[in-house]
């Protein structure tokens, strides 16, 4: 959290989590290239280079999606979720060398323009197999620009989070361009049964963690079913809730995260105004909800980011029959103080 | 997540200097995955590679090479290499390319006109970036007009050493000749399609790669049917397996084959789908 934009705020956490992937990139670049130049002498340089980040580039990808369905299958994987930005950045700067090696290898030194090359030289547009594969590579590397530019926390929120979110998940458009750019391309030349499994493994990775990590959200959303005319829902028992932990529910459209807290129950949107983190995930640290995937924090009673921070959240009135927990889904204004329900 | 709520001084946060013990252990376990999938991804993607043919692009060292330069069907610089049992010369031919992705005719009639005379048969020395693969050349005039190094000691009369081979239907691929002698590895397939196009567009003659079954290629050069270029009416087809028929020669070390590409040119479908195609001579 910060109350001014900074380049980056650095903290132990990411420059260690900066130096892992460094030296990982590191270590992809130096054991391709070696095995190239070992097995392979006569590649040329530009060959090379093309096929060391592109590869790296494709598997960074890979791993960067892999994130957030691990993050909600085992919360363990969390500390990957936190600095996944600079991830996805390396990954941009490492296809955009690809991209530029590609233009310069392919479409340069010709008699019109690189760009223009790049969309005019292979016209298969109405074929599959022939299809201009380099171009849904351009627009990936375009949708991964905008993504890369837009990283900041400024742009976050000038954009608003909503906003920043939707156009973030343009990663999965650029993933399915990137897919047919491999299979459109190289796979049509390195036919090897490990190019083609590899790639096809890959989608499946992908596509499976996201598959599972879904249905273990549906599974386990919570939605009650309104149990009286004033409005209030049953949620739970008390004793369900664990101490600094939360219980979420969905109520009519309301996402909302239920804190027990120094013996009361307080209720806010369970959607963290950074980047839509689950709060309810998160934990009270230091009386402030913390959430799990960047250490943003609220007060309980009122949803306000302690000063000199401003986020808000909408709050929820709660109330306690005996030892049943009830919510009413109707949410007060970002930053309303609620009075909190006591257990007795 | 009943495994957090399980201790309840577990709890990650990202600006807080540690992580609690058990994420700092299940992200040592992935640091380590990540290096084992690192290491496997890199080392299964050199090793089942197609490989690359051992071409040769000589970038950055500019040779000079004296010999006779021939402007048709496509121009080339005839170089002596001795003589054969009759006592005839015999040539290596190089194929002459522009710098980039361009032909070599407008530096050519550059250099024409800067000597004020036509060059065709004349013995010229030429410097340039030499580009070879199996005993085949061709020759990047690099520099432009200043790739022309001067004349040459008189070779006497040039005389073409042409074989007819005859009407013949050939299977391959079409390349240019900068790229597929040298220039990029890989020169073929559909990942070079693109550049195939550029350097043929810009009037870099093509060639017909075609290879037997053991994986052995020879290259002929592909143009019209009364020897003018035929790059145009070959664009759409390039990278793709294709089958030409015409009429085939071999003119000193290059065989060239003389084709009407609008009626003599099939793009061949993947071998499954493979129908009948017309064989040289059918209606």
């Amino acid at each position: 959290m910060s109350t001014h934009y900074a380049p980056v705020l650095w903290n132990r956490q990411k420059r260690r989590y900066d130096r892992i992937m460094l030296s990982l990139i590191a270590l992809y670049l130096l054991v391709f290239v070696v095995l190239q130049l070992v097995f392979h002498p006569t590649i040329t340089p530009e060959t090379l280079i093309i096929r060391a980040t592109g590869t790296l580039a494709f598997l960074m990808l890979h791993i960067i999606l892999s994130i957030g369905p691990l993050c909600r299958i085992n919360s363990w994987f969390l500390p990957l979720l936190y600095n996944r930005r600079h991830l996805g950045v390396t990954m941009f700067l490492i296809a955009l060398v690809h991209g530029i090696f590609n233009i310069i290898q392919f479409h340069s030194l010709g008699n019109v323009d690189p760009l223009l090359s790049l969309f005019a030289s292979n016209t298969h547009y109405a074929s599959l197999g022939d299809f201009p594969f380099q171009v849904l590579g351009f627009f990936a590397l375009v949708i991964l620009f905008v993504m890369a530019a837009t990283s900041h926390d400024f742009w976050l929120n000038n954009l608003s989070p909503k906003v920043w979110k939707s156009l973030h998940m343009m990663v999965y458009v650029a993933y399915a361009l990137l897919v047919f750019h491999v299979m459109l391309g190289v796979i049509q030349l390195e036919s090897s049964p490990v190019w083609i499994g590899l790639t096809a493994l890959s989608l499946v990775w992908v596509g499976g963690l996201h598959l599972w990590s879904g249905t273990k959200e549906k599974k386990q959303a919570n939605r009650p079913e309104e149990t009286n005319t004033d409005g209030f829902f049953k949620v739970c028992s008390v004793g369900e809730i664990e101490e600094n932990r939360a219980k979420v529910v969905i109520i009519k459209d309301q996402n909302i995260a239920i804190f027990k807290y120094e013996g009361k129950l307080s209720a806010v949107s369970n959607i963290c105004r950074h980047q839509n983190g689950p709060l309810g995930e998160g934990k009270i640290v230091d009386g402030c909800i913390t959430c799990p995937w960047h250490g943003y924090q609220y007060l309980p009673g009122n949803g306000q980011s302690p000063p000199p921070f401003t986020e808000k959240l909408e709050t929820y009135d709660v109330k306690l029959v005996g030892q049943t927990v009830f919510v009413n889904p109707t949410p007060y204004p970002e930053g309303t103080q609620r009075p909190a329900a006591i257990i007795s | 997540m009943s495994d957090i709520q399980s201790d309840q001084n577990s709890f990650f946060i990202g600006w807080q200097d540690e992580a609690p013990k058990p994420y700092a252990k299940a992200v040592r376990r992935f640091v380590s995955a990540a290096v084992i999938l690192v290491l496997l991804t890199a080392v299964l993607l050199v090793l089942s590679q197609r490989g690359f043919v051992d071409s040769v692009f000589e970038l950055g060292k500019l040779s000079t090479h004296e010999g006779i330069l021939v402007k048709a069907p496509v121009p080339m610089l005839k170089v002596p290499i001795g003589k054969d049992a009759n006592g005839n010369t015999q040539y290596n031919s190089m194929i002459l390319i522009g710098f980039g992705k361009f032909g070599a005719e407008s530096t050519l009639a550059d250099i024409e006109e800067i000597q004020e005379q036509n060059l065709d048969g004349k013995t010229v020395k030429l410097e340039g970036t030499l580009i070879h693969y199996q005993g085949k050349k061709a020759l990047e005039l690099t520099q432009g007009v200043d790739a022309f190094a001067g004349f040459g000691a008189n070779q006497g009369i040039y005389s073409l050493k042409r074989t007819d081979i005859g009407t013949v239907s050939l299977r391959g691929e079409i390349l240019d000749p900068k790229c597929a002698l040298g220039v990029m590895k890989p020169g073929y397939g559909k990942p070079h399609r693109s550049c195939a196009v550029r350097c043929l567009s810009g009037g870099i003659p093509p060639i017909l790669r075609v290879a037997n079954k053991n994986g052995e290629t020879n290259y002929c050069i592909v143009v019209g049917e009364d020897g003018q270029l035929a790059n145009e009416k070959l664009l759409d087809y390039v990278a793709d397996q294709v089958q030409l028929c015409g009429r085939l020669e071999e003119q000193d070390d290059w065989l060239v084959l003389y084709t009407d590409p609008q009626s003599d040119l099939y793009r061949l479908k993947p071998y499954w789908m493979d129908g009948e195609i017309p064989m040289c001579g059918d209606e």
